[in-house]
C-alpha cells in the first residue's frame, strides 16, 4: 500500500474562536475589467448572492461598472464532467506541446499558454470530484491563503493539491433521525454507524445511491476507514446496513429531508443540512457517529488557460473574506467557514464534540473511487433486502 | 449565364471576399464585421485576406475547385455530361479540402506531430465561420446539381439538393459528435483502443444478468429497461388510439376537454409530472395519507420503481401517440369502410379488417416513438426510478455521477442503441411495403363507419378515467404554485409567482427583477427560432423518405432517428466534446442550443410527416408534376396543405420539446444563454418546490397559448367528405 498523505485533525480545529474581525481593504479588486465566467456548484441562491456581492465590491473598488462576473450553476459532478469535455483537447495539446519541458515553472508557463478555457473559475460544491479531476490537470496553481487566518483543513486541501485548490467551507457527515417516528415505532436511539446495522431498523434508513452522489461516496470512504477491521469490516457493515435501507435516493441531501418530513426514520447526510432542517422546526435530531466521520470541503479552483485570470484570482481571494463567507449563512447554508475570522453560523456548536477521521487522499484517487463504487454496484446493491 | 451559375458565383465571391472565414465573437446578425477594421482583423477577416495578410496559405486550396467549377460553367460549357462530371469532382474535392485542412490544424496548432515540419510553429486557426458555411453550401449545391444532371433521383434538382444538405447536416451534427463519444466504449487509458475493453464493459452481468428469474436478485439493467419500454409503448399506443377514436369517431360531448387533457402532459416539463405524482401518491402524498388513515394499511413507497415509472411515462408519452394517431385515424378513408359494410361486413369486422389494418403505419410509428421515448427518458427515471434500474439513468450516473466513467457510459449507450435499432427494424418489417393510401385525388364520398360497440366502450373506458386522472395531477400542480410550503405550511400565497416574475418601476422604467425572467425570455426565443427550422428539415426529410427513391434510404431513415434515440445526456456531452474547439467552435453560444433542439427533435416531425404522407396517393403529386409544377411547387401547393396536421404536430412538438428538454441542454447552457428547464432543475434540487412549480405553470400556460395560436394559424386540412358537407 502506498504511503498515505495524511493530515491529522483534532477536535480543536472546530473549536470556535472569538473572531477578531478586521475589514481588509481588498486591494486585489482594483483594476479588474471585462467579464469573468464561473461555475458555481453551491445552491442557486448562494451562487447568485456571491456573484452579486463580488460585482458590487469590484464596482465600488474601481468606481466604475467595467467588470461583470457571471455564473453557471451545476452540481459538482456535472460541472466536472463538463469541464472535462471542454478542456480535454487543451490537456492533450499541452501534453504534446510541453512534453520537452522539465523545469516546473516553465512547464506551468507553457501549459498556461496552451490551455484555452472559456470559464475562469469553479467554486464550491464538494471536494471529491475536484480531487479526482486533479489527475486530468484542469486546475491551475495559485497562491491560495494558507496562513494563520485559514483553518488547517482548508490549508490542507491547498497543500494536497499542490496549490491547485482552495477551500471555502467544511461540512461533516452524519445522520439524522425523526424523533416522533422513532418514539412511535419504539426504536432505540442510534449513536454509532454500527447501530445502523441492527435488524430493528429494517426498512427505516434512506441514503443516496453511491453512483449518483458525492455524499454517498463520503459515506463509503468513511466506512472504509472508521473501523479497526479496516476495509473488510467496512464492507461487512455496508452489507448489513444495505439490509435496512428503505430506498437509495439520487441526491445526497434527500435522506435528511425525508427523515425531517417523516417519510423515513433515519436519513444519512451532512450535518449542516440536518441542523438547518431542525432550525426550520422539523422533528429531526443529528447524530455524529461515535466511530468518527469524514468531512467535505467546498473547494475553489482556477481553471487553466482562464481568459480573465486576474479576475479569477481576485474572486478566489474574495471567497476567503469573512464578509463573503457570511453570505452563505445568510442564504441558509450552515457550513463551517474556512477563515478563522468568520463567525460560524448559529447552531454549529454541536459539532464541537465530533470525532473527525483523518483525510486519506488514497480514497480520492479516481481509480480507487471507481473500484469501490463498482464493487458496491455489482456486489452490494443487487443483494436482496 | 444560367441561374445556377450565377448562384454559385455569388456564393463564391461573398465567401471569398466578404464573410468572415472564422467564427466571430458576438452575434453574426449584428453585422459589425462589415466594417473596414474588421476586414483587417485576424479573427474576422474574410478568406482572401486570411491567406494574403495572415499567411494562412493552407486556406488557399479550399476555394480553387469552386473557381474551376464556375469557370467551366462560364467558358468551357459543352455538354451536360462533362458539366456533371466536372461539378461532381470539383465539389467533392472542395468539400474534402475544407474538411481535411480544418482537422489538420486547430486552435492549438497542428493536430498531428508529423505535420510539424510542414506548418510553421505558430500557425493555428479558429473555428469555422460564416464564410466557410457559405463555401460549403456552394460545394453542396454544385455536387447536387452534378448528380442531378447524371439522372440521380429522376434529375429532380430540388430533391437532390435537399437530400445532400440534410445528409451533410446529419453527418456533422449527429454522426460526428455521437461517433466521437461512442468510440470511447473501446478506449481505456491503460490499454488504448481495444475490442476486449469494449466486450468487458458490454458483457458486464450488471447489464445482461438474468438472475431475477431464478432468485431474488436484481436483473440486468438492459432487461429491466426493455421491459419498461415495451410496457410504456403498449400502454401509450392503446391509450393514444382510444383518445384518437373517441375524438374523431364518436359523438362524445366533451371532445374538446378530452383533447386538452390528452395534450396537457406533453406541455409539461417532465419532472413536474413526477413531482405531482409524488405529491399525490408518494409516501406523504394526499391519496396515500388518506388511504393510510382510513384503512390503516401502510402502502409504502410503491411509487418509487417500476409502477411509478410506468405511470409517469404513460402520462407523459400518451399525447405523442395521440398526436401521431389522430392524423392517421382521420385519414382512413370512409369509403373503404362503406365498401366493406356494403359487402355485408358488420361494424366489428369492418373495424378489424379494414380500419385497423389501414392504421398500421400510425400504430407502428406510435409504438416505436413510445418505445424510444421510454428508453431515453431521464427526467422520470431520476425522480421516480428508486431502485428500478434503467439505462438512461445509468448513463447519466456514469457521465455525471460519483464515478465519472465515459467508457462505461458509452457502452451503456451502445446497449441502448441496439434496442432502439432493433425496434426500428421490427417496425419496418411489420409495416412492410403494403399500400396504406386512402387520401386520393378523387375525393371521398364516404361517411365514417360507426365503431363497434366493444371498441367504442373500451375507448371510453380508457380515455375518460385517464383524463380525470390527468386533471387531478394538474390540479396538484396548479395548487403547488400557490401553497407556501407543501405539506408543512399549506396557506395560500402569490409569493412564488412574484419572486419569479416580478416587474418593478425603477427610475421611471419597467425593469424585470424576477429571478425567472432571463432564462424565460432566452428559452422562448431559442425555442421559437428552433421551431420552424425543425419542422422544415423534418418535413423535407419525411417527404424525401416517402416520395423519392434513392439508394441507402433505410440507413438515411435510421440516421435521422439516431439523435432522438440516444439519451439527451450523451448528446449533451458529445456536443461539448465535438463543438468546443476548431473546426467547429460553438459552446457558450445560443446557436449550439438551437442546433441541439433541431437535430434532437427533427425525428418526430419526420415520423409525423411520413405517417401522413403514406396515406396520400402519390398520384396527386404526379398529377401536379405532369401539369408542370416541379419540385418545390408541388410540395407547396399539394402536399403541404394535405399534411397540415403533421405540420402542426411537428411545430408544436418541436417548440415544446425545446422548452422542456433538460438532460441534453444541461451541459450546453451558459451564463448568457441559460434555459428555463436548467434553472428549474436547480430550484428543484434546492427543494424550492413552490417557485419551481410556479415557473413550470407559467411555462405550461405559454406552451398552451402557443399551441392554440399555431392551430389557429395553420388550421385543419380540408379533405372532402360527404359527412361534413351534410352537416
Amino acid at each position: 500500500m502506498k504511503i498515505l498523505n495524511k493530515i491529522m485533525l483534532t477536535v480543536s480545529i472546530l473549536g470556535i474562536t472569538v473572531p477578531s474581525y478586521a475589514a481588509s481593504d481588498m486591494d486585489y479588486l482594483k483594476g479588474l475589467s471585462g467579464e469573468m465566467v464561473s461555475y458555481c456548484s453551491n445552491e442557486p441562491g448562494p451562487c447568485a448572492a456571491l456573484i452579486k456581492a463580488f460585482n458590487a465590491a469590484v464596482a465600488e473598488a474601481n468606481g466604475n461598472n467595467d467588470f461583470k462576473a457571471k455564473f453557471i450553476r451545476l452540481s459538482t459532478s456535472e460541472m466536472i464532467s463538463r469541464v472535462k469535455g471542454e478542456l480535454e483537447k487543451s490537456a492533450a495539446a499541452a501534453k504534446r506541446k510541453c512534453k520537452n519541458i522539465t523545469d516546473a515553472a516553465e512547464l506551468e508557463v507553457c501549459k498556461e499558454k496552451v490551455y484555452k478555457s472559456k470559464v475562469d473559475i469553479a467554486f464550491h460544491g464538494t471536494d471529491d470530484p475536484y480531487r479526482a479531476a486533479l489527475g486530468d490537470d484542469f486546475f491551475s496553481p495559485f497562491d491560495y491563503p494558507t496562513g494563520a487566518d485559514v483553518q488547517p483543513w482548508a490549508a490542507g486541501i491547498t497543500k494536497d493539491s499542490d496549490g491547485r485548490l482552495g477551500g471555502a467551507y467544511l461540512g461533516v457527515l452524519g445522520f439524522g433521525y425523526n424523533t416522533e417516528l422513532l418514539a412511535k415505532k419504539g426504536l432505540s436511539v442510534p449513536a454509532c454507524w454500527k447501530d445502523l446495522t441492527k435488524p430493528e431498523y429494517k426498512g427505516q434508513i434512506v441514503m443516496a445511491n453511491w453512483n449518483t452522489s458525492g455524499t454517498a461516496y463520503k459515506f463509503a470512504s468513511t466506512m472504509m476507514q472508521a473501523f479497526p477491521g479496516g476495509e473488510k469490516e467496512g464492507w461487512d457493515t455496508v452489507r448489513a446496513i444495505h439490509k435496512n435501507i428503505a430506498q437509495y435516493s439520487k441526491s445526497g441531501s434527500k435522506g435528511g429531508k425525508m427523515a425531517a418530513r417523516g417519510e423515513t426514520t433515519i436519513g444519512i447526510g451532512f450535518a449542516h443540512d440536518i441542523i438547518s432542517l431542525k432550525q426550520k422546526g422539523f422533528p429531526i435530531q443529528l447524530v455524529l457517529p461515535c466511530e468518527g466521520t469524514l468531512f467535505e470541503i467546498g473547494p475553489i479552483g482556477i481553471l487553466r488557460g482562464a481568459k480573465n485570470r486576474k479576475a479569477a484570482e481576485a474572486f478566489a481571494l474574495f471567497l476567503y473574506e469573512p464578509s463573503t463567507q457570511n453570505i452563505l449563512a445568510q442564504e441558509g447554508i450552515l457550513s463551517f467557514p474556512s477563515n478563522v475570522n468568520t463567525v460560524p453560523p448559529e447552531g454549529l456548536d454541536v459539532l464541537k464534540g465530533v470525532k473527525l477521521l483523518p483525510v486519506n487522499s488514497y480514497y480520492s484517487e479516481k481509480k480507487v473511487k471507481g473500484d469501490i463504487i463498482s464493487k458496491w454496484t455489482n456486489e452490494v446493491f443487487p443483494l436482496p433486502r | 449565364m444560367n441561374r445556377f451559375t450565377r448562384k454559385l458565383l455569388i456564393l463564391g465571391i461573398i465567401s471569398l471576399l466578404i464573410l468572415p472565414w472564422f467564427r466571430i465573437d458576438g452575434s453574426f446578425w449584428s453585422f459589425h464585421w462589415l466594417s473596414f477594421d474588421f476586414f483587417q482583423d485576424e479573427e474576422t477577416a474574410p478568406l482572401l485576406l486570411q491567406f494574403l495578410s495572415f499567411e494562412r496559405w493552407w486556406l488557399l486550396p479550399v476555394i480553387l475547385p469552386l473557381c474551376f467549377a464556375v469557370a467551366q460553367l462560364l467558358f468551357w460549357h459543352k455538354n451536360a455530361k462533362t458539366t456533371a462530371t466536372v461539378q461532381i469532382v470539383s465539389s467533392l474535392l472542395g468539400l474534402a479540402i475544407i474538411i481535411v485542412q480544418s482537422f489538420l490544424l486547430g486552435d492549438f496548432g497542428v493536430n498531428y506531430t508529423f505535420l510539424e515540419s510542414v506548418f510553421s510553429e505558430d500557425s493555428f486557426q479558429y473555428g469555422l465561420g460564416m464564410g466557410a458555411v457559405a463555401l460549403l453550401y456552394a460545394y453542396l449545391l454544385s455536387f447536387s446539381y452534378g448528380i442531378a444532371l447524371k439522372g440521380f433521383m429522376k434529375g429532380d434538382v430540388f430533391a437532390v439538393t435537399c437530400l445532400t444538405i440534410i445528409i451533410f447536416l446529419v453527418l456533422v451534427f449527429v454522426f460526428f459528435p455521437v461517433f466521437n463519444i461512442l468510440i470511447r466504449a473501446f478506449w481505456d487509458t491503460d490499454v488504448g483502443y481495444s475490442l476486449s475493453v469494449f466486450f468487458n464493459r458490454f458483457g458486464s452481468p450488471n447489464i445482461w444478468s438474468v438472475n431475477c428469474f431464478s432468485d431474488t436478485a436484481v436483473c440486468g439493467v438492459a432487461w429491466s429497461t426493455a421491459f419498461l419500454a415495451l410496457m410504456t409503448a403498449l400502454s401509450t399506443t392503446l391509450l393514444g388510439l382510444a383518445f384518437a377514436l373517441v375524438v374523431t369517431r364518436t359523438n362524445f360531448r366533451f371532445k374538446g376537454t378530452l383533447r386538452v387533457f390528452s395534450v396537457l402532459p406533453i406541455i409539461t416539463p417532465p419532472f413536474v409530472v413526477g413531482m405531482a405524482l409524488l405529491l399525490l401518491l408518494g409516501n406523504s402524498g394526499v391519496v396515500t395519507q388518506a388511504i393510510n388513515n382510513t384503512f390503516d394499511v401502510d402502502l409504502g413507497g410503491w411509487i418509487y420503481g417500476f409502477w411509478g415509472l410506468w405511470l409517469a411515462q404513460t402520462l407523459s408519452y400518451t399525447p405523442i401517440a395521440f398526436l401521431v394517431l389522430i392524423g392517421v385515424v382521420e385519414g382512413v378513408s370512409p369509403s373503404m369502410e362503406e365498401a366493406s359494410q356494403t359487402l355485408g361486413a358488420n361494424s366489428w369486422k369492418t373495424f378489424t379488417t379494414v380500419t385497423l389494418p389501414l392504421m398500421r403505419p400510425g400504430l407502428a410509428n406510435a409504438f416505436l416513438l413510445g418505445f424510444v421515448e421510454s428508453m431515453a427518458d431521464l427526467g422520470n427515471a431520476l425522480v421516480l426510478g428508486g431502485d428500478y434500474q434503467v439505462l438512461s439513468a445509468q448513463i447519466f450516473y456514469s457521465v455525471a455521477g460519483a464515478s465519472a466513467d465515459e467508457g462505461k457510459a458509452a457502452s451503456l449507450a451502445i446497449t441502448l442503441l441496439i434496442f432502439t435499432l432493433s425496434a426500428f427494424f421490427i417496425q419496418k418489417v411489420w409495416v412492410g411495403n403494403k399500400s396504406y393510401t386512402t387520401v386520393t385525388g378523387k375525393g371521398d364520398g364516404g361517411v365514417y363507419a360507426k365503431l363497434p360497440r366493444a371498441v367504442s366502450s373500451l375507448s371510453y373506458m380508457g380515455a375518460i378515467p385517464w383524463s380525470v386522472f390527468t386533471g387531478i395531477i394538474y390540479l396538484m400542480v396548479l395548487l403547488g404554485g400557490f401553497v407556501t410550503l407543501w405539506g408543512v405550511d399549506n396557506s395560500l400565497t402569490l409569493m412564488h409567482y412574484i419572486d419569479a416574475f416580478r416587474i418593478e418601476f425603477i427610475n421611471d422604467r419597467l425593469v424585470t427583477t424576477g429571478v425567472a425572467w432571463d432564462s424565460f425570455l432566452i428559452t422562448i426565443g431559442l425555442a421559437l427560432i428552433a421551431m420552424p427550422l425543425t419542422s422544415c428539415i423534418g418535413l423535407l426529410t419525411g417527404y424525401l423518405l416517402s416520395r423519392v427513391d434513392f439508394p441507402g434510404k433505410t440507413y438515411f431513415e435510421f440516421s435521422t432517428m439516431l439523435s432522438f434515440a440516444i439519451p439527451g445526456i450523451v448528446i449533451g456531452v458529445s456536443y461539448v466534446v465535438a463543438f468546443n474547439q476548431a473546426p467547429i467552435d460553438l459552446t457558450f453560444t445560443g446557436l449550439i442550443l438551437i442546433l441541439c433542439f433541431v437535430f434532437r427533435n427533427m425525428s418526430v416531425s419526420v415520423r409525423a410527416s411520413m405517417a401522413s404522407l403514406s396515406q396520400l396517393d402519390p398520384g396527386l403529386d404526379e398529377a401536379s408534376v405532369t401539369l408542370g409544377s416541379r419540385g418545390f411547387k408541388t410540395i407547396r401547393k399539394i402536399i403541404l396543405p394535405l399534411i397540415k396536421p403533421a405540420i402542426t404536430a411537428s411545430m408544436i412538438y418541436s417548440f415544446i420539446r425545446s422548452i422542456t428538454s433538460i438532460s441534453a441542454v444541461i451541459f450546453l447552457v451558459s451564463a448568457d444563454y441559460n434555459l428555463a428547464s436548467a434553472h428549474i432543475i436547480g430550484l428543484v434540487e434546492q427543494n424550492q418546490f413552490g417557485i419551481s412549480i410556479a415557473y413550470s405553470t407559467v411555462l405550461i400556460v405559454v406552451m398552451a397559448a402557443a399551441l392554440l395560436v399555431m392551430k389557429f394559424l395553420i388550421g385543419d386540412r380540408k379533405i372532402f367528405l360527404r359527412s361534413k358537407k351534410l352537416q
